[in-house]
């Protein structure tokens, strides 16, 4: 027979356990976020919403014009297929066009780009984004805030200017932590208005497909037959979720970064180049005179220029990496930072929590786990600075769809190179970047890292123009889920 | 109550068993890897965090992830939350360091990366937390010797309980 005390002890174990599940139970049902607006999501108050002072524009509204006629016409269809790697293992991924990466996209600035998407096989859907193209904002690609997820059997068409010559690329926007690693890419190559190509190029797609180091799909280096002297311009793109370094015995310039043209690059020794996770950078090399050059892309490839015949020796990786802060030479910047007249925080952290109903250790936002992250507001023409700081252990590559920033400053050491323009910064643990951008391309536009599960995980915020709204839905009939 | 202090007291030390099964492994298995003509660099330990990679010893580093940071935090609170239920300050104090320690632990793990020498307390910590672990099972859930005042209140049934504890 219990005792009174342990009935009574009983009972108020029972009843705080009831109490702590009932608790839990209202708190991580507050957490799903259901279907719902990026400008609302889970129909919080987000302070300062864009769009409801007057005019409203849908970001549908937002196309390149729609009376000009294309001047390069590409049709891409991606499929769920199993890919063969050339050198390497036949992987379950996804194709375009028969091929991952897909055809490169070329066009010369200022021409008009339509690209008619097709969706042959993919169950969930899929999307193109322009990563790093300033598109007009109904052509970004990103399912549920610019449109919706392509379904089987469906189509889109994407109209955008080229407006700046250089290396860029394209990929899913839909599932894209599945979708990008999975090979849903492409890159794209902007030639300047008038001057030739280059004589001697190459584009080195890398990208790791279950496990295997692959450039341009195929798990071996890149041999590019050059003659002696010849100057080649090496475009890499990081199409990983880690970053990649470069580097080479050889001396090189870095010639752009993220499709923008430094201003008189130095010749760089005994250095290499951190490229971020979806970023880019162009490389110029000098063939020598006899045999090859080798340029070491991520630990396991390399892209060698020369004689198809020599095999150059690997080179040591040296520990010290190009710093763009300080790199090249000052030239006009086409604005005045100093004119900001929005300033923002976007400092990343890292907490216990529950997103979606999902528990777990998230990534945080000024604090906040998602979908409590701020909304960057702004209005056309606005002068903005916004300060990324990492306060977290890992390195995030954060990314702003539609614009270009300009890296004022890192750890408070002002820029004294020449203009960096990025797409896709690459933040390192402990580090804070000031950076700035003239708000010019009207719409609402993603700022994630670019590590795609950490965007998945809560490392995605957005810069919202005022008047702009969206019909898309994440999640609901559509299934959108952009990361 | 008693039991499950104890139960959840062993929990933890097995826990912390696996942890150095699981990242042994991990590491052994990408030894491996590498020996074998792999490259582990940024692109694929990304590739292998998210789950893209079939490497063996892979699953040890997922393992560690989340028995360290979701299972093993999650045991910790249990074990405090249940020492309020056991008589005596012994059993809450040996759960408060273990919660104490799994918190360093995970404190540690996040900011190592940075600072690599942080990896050696990693190591430390880990068996402080073992220790404390066994410690709260065999010590804090020991039935306290019955004092005069106590004998009365002191049930059968807990007498039972702390003999198969």
């Amino acid at each position: 027979m219990p005792s009174r005390r342990s009935v009574l002890r009983g009972f108020v174990i029972g009843a705080a356990a009831t109490a702590i599940a009932g608790a839990g139970t209202v708190l991580w049902s507050r957490t799903l976020l259901g279907e719902y607006s990026v400008l609302s999501p889970g129909g919080q108050g987000m302070g300062g919403m864009a769009g409801h002072d007057g005019g409203e524009m849908s970001v549908e509204t937002l196309v390149a014009d729609p009376r000009r006629p294309a001047d390069v016409r590409v049709a891409l269809t991606a499929r769920s297929a199993e890919l063969r790697i050339r050198g390497g293992a036949t992987v379950h991924g996804y194709t375009v066009n028969g091929s991952s990466p897909g055809p490169l996209v070329r066009a010369r600035a200022g021409q008009l780009v339509e690209v008619e998407f097709g969706n042959a096989s993919i169950a969930e859907g899929a999307t193109l984004h322009w990563h790093g193209l300033e598109v007009p904002c109904a052509a970004d690609g990103v399912a549920g805030i610019t449109q919706n997820a392509v379904r089987p059997g469906e189509r889109f068409v994407y109209r955008f200017v080229a407006k700046h010559p250089g290396t860029y690329w394209y990929h899913s926007h839909q599932m894209s932590h599945q979708q990008v690693v999975g090979g849903l890419f492409g890159a794209v190559v902007i030639d300047p208005a008038t001057s030739d190509r280059p004589a001697e190029e190459v584009v080195a797609v890398l990208h790791v497909y279950d496990g295997q180091h692959t450039l341009n799909g195929a798990a071996t280096d890149l041999r590019v037959d050059a003659d002696p002297g010849a100057a080649v311009r090496v475009r890499i793109v990081n199409t990983d979720n880690g970053s990649a370094p470069v580097w080479s015995a050889a001396p090189f310039r870095v010639l752009a970064v993220d499709g923008r043209e430094l201003h008189e690059p130095g010749e760089v020794v005994g250095r290499m180049l951190v490229v971020p996770a979806g970023g880019r950078a162009d490389l110029a090399l000098t063939v020598p005179d006899a045999g090859a050059v080798r340029v070491h892309t991520g630990g396991a490839r390399s892209v060698i220029l020369g004689d198809p015949a020599a095999t150059p020796e690997r080179a040591e990786q040296p520990r010290a990496a190009v710093d763009l802060l300080a790199y090249g030479t000052p030239a006009p910047l086409g604005f005045d930072p100093r004119r900001a007249n929005r300033t923002f925080d976007y400092v990343i952290g890292r907490s216990l929590g529950v997103i979606d109903g999902r528990p777990g250790w998230f990534w945080t936002i000024n604090g906040k786990l998602y979908p409590d992250v701020p909304m960057f507001d702004v209005a056309e023409g606005d002068v903005v600075r916004m300060r990324i700081r990492n306060d977290s252990a890992d390195p995030h590559p954060m990314h702003l769809h539609g614009h270009h920033v300009l890296v004022l400053s890192r750890n408070g050491r002002a820029a004294t190179g020449s203009p960096w323009w990025a797409d896709t910064l690459g933040v390192e643990p402990g580090e804070s970047y000031e950076i700035a951008f003239v708000a010019d391309n009207p719409g609402i536009w993603a700022d994630h890292c670019h590590n795609l599960p950490h965007a998945v995980d809560g490392l995605i915020a957005h810069l919202a123009y005022a008047g702009v709204t969206t019909p898309f839905r994440i999640d609901g009939p559509n299934g959108n889920q952009p990361e | 109550m008693r039991k499950v202090y104890a139960v959840l007291a062993w929990l933890v030390a097995v826990g912390v068993v696996a942890q150095a099964a699981s990242i042994a492994f991990a590491h052994v298995g990408q030894d491996d890897y590498i020996d074998h003509g792999g490259t582990v660099d940024s692109a694929l330990v990304e590739a292998s965090k998210a789950g893209k990679v079939s490497i063996v010893g892979d699953a040890g580093f997922m393992v560690h992830a989340m028995n360290g940071m979701m299972v093993l935090p999650l045991l910790a609170l249990l074990l405090l939350i249940s020492s309020l239920f056991v008589r005596g300050r012994a059993p809450k104090l040996w759960a408060l360091l273990v919660v104490g320690l799994v918190a360093l632990q995970i404190l540690l793990a996040f900011t190592m990366f940075g600072l690599p020498y942080l990896g050696i307390l990693h190591g430390v910590n880990a068996i402080a937390i073992l220790a404390a672990a066994v410690l709260a099972a065999l010590r804090g859930a020991r039935r306290i010797l019955p004092t005069t005042r106590d004998t009365a209140a002191t049930t059968g049934s807990e007498r039972q309980d702390a003999v198969q504890a």
